[in-house]
């Protein structure tokens, strides 16, 4: 998966219309909230069968970070 | 009493016949605007053309179950078509009479895929904050008394509405966050097409016996209409995750 199919899939993890960028503060993103943290969750281990810990979501401050947290999976 | 303002924007799926037509019915007779899903064209039209306010009423022909994971997608080009949706009533369902010896599993995985995964899918679509409102939005699940009582030949049947009534308070927790209401309605003998369909089991003398069974008789598809308008109204907002049975008494002896 590319870094853009990445974040157009966080967007409609989201449900939102407008688009996201990388230096985008997840507090600022209002939909943004717990469910969102789960079907994040479910997203990154639907598409890379892989278990994102909750913990580190939570050290997570802007979209760059859940990137990151998926960029063994992605390609440049 | 409540009424719909045409900017209130309801999806009823079964509209073609029964309880769907009369729902989606009452609410454009309560000033809502209905799109209302069937297969049958010819039928959804007749249901237009029988409607108080005609032109709130939008048809959509399609076959739920024709490609179940399309159907939140669907949801969303509704929504750019018509704009958000404030409710949503599902009343397509299937009734299969098979005793347990003659039901195959790929019998009542047909009946769960428009009972209850359809139901599934199109709740997916509409909680998609891009697709409803918001506060003041609501679901109605059309289930069945059948979910909580017991009777032959309708193991699948009577299974795929409980696990509709068992996703109502889970989905009613989880959307409460956006302000969505979800509840289902259990109706008793209701005369509808459905039963005409089985006429071969629900014959005169069953439907003799039903009538002395319900103290205040059988149903008709308006009296559970008027409930799901309710739901769907202002006037029921601190209402949610819940069963109402509405059978004229039937499940009471």
């Amino acid at each position: 998966m590319k870094r853009s199919e990445f974040i157009d899939g966080l967007k409609e993890v989201l449900q939102r219309e407008e688009n996201l960028s990388e230096d985008m503060a997840l507090k600022d993103i209002g939909e943004w909230d717990s469910l969102a943290v789960m079907s994040f969750i479910a997203f990154c281990d639907e598409h890379f069968s892989t278990q994102i810990n909750g913990e580190n979501i939570q050290q997570c401050k802007t979209v760059s970070d859940l990137i990151d947290l998926a960029k063994d999976h992605l390609e440049d | 009493m409540f009424s719909f303002d045409h900017s209130h924007i309801f999806l009823v799926t079964g509209a073609g016949t029964g309880i769907g037509r009369a729902t989606a019915m009452s609410i454009n007779a309560l000033g809502g605007t209905v799109v209302g899903v069937a297969r049958d064209e010819n039928r959804l039209q007749s249901v237009r053309k029988s409607c108080e306010k005609p032109d709130r009423f939008y048809t959509q022909s399609l076959d739920l179950t024709n490609n179940l994971d399309d159907l939140p997608h669907w949801m969303r080009s509704l929504c750019k078509k018509y704009g958000k949706f404030k409710g949503m009533v599902l009343c397509a369902g299937i009734q299969q009479i098979i005793p347990l010896a003659a039901l195959s599993i790929s019998q009542a995985k047909e009946l769960f895929d428009i009972n209850f995964f359809a139901v599934l899918a199109l709740c997916k679509g509409f909680c998609d904050r891009r697709v409803n409102i918001g506060k003041g939005s609501s679901i109605v699940f059309i289930s069945s008394i059948a979910s909580i009582t017991g009777n032959s030949g309708i193991i699948a049947y009577s299974a795929s509405k409980g696990a509709m009534n068992a996703s109502v308070r889970s989905m009613a927790v989880e959307m409460a966050m956006q302000g969505i209401r979800v509840n289902a309605v259990l109706p008793g003998f209701v005369e509808t097409e459905m039963i005409e369909k089985w006429k071969n089991v629900y014959d005169a003398a069953y439907i003799e016996k039903m009538r002395k069974k319900y103290p205040l008789g059988l149903g008709l598809p308006e009296d559970v209409a008027n409930l799901c308008c309710f739901l769907l109204s202002e006037k029921a907002r601190w209402i949610t995750g819940q069963e109402f049975v509405i059978d004229g008494g039937g499940s009471l002896g």
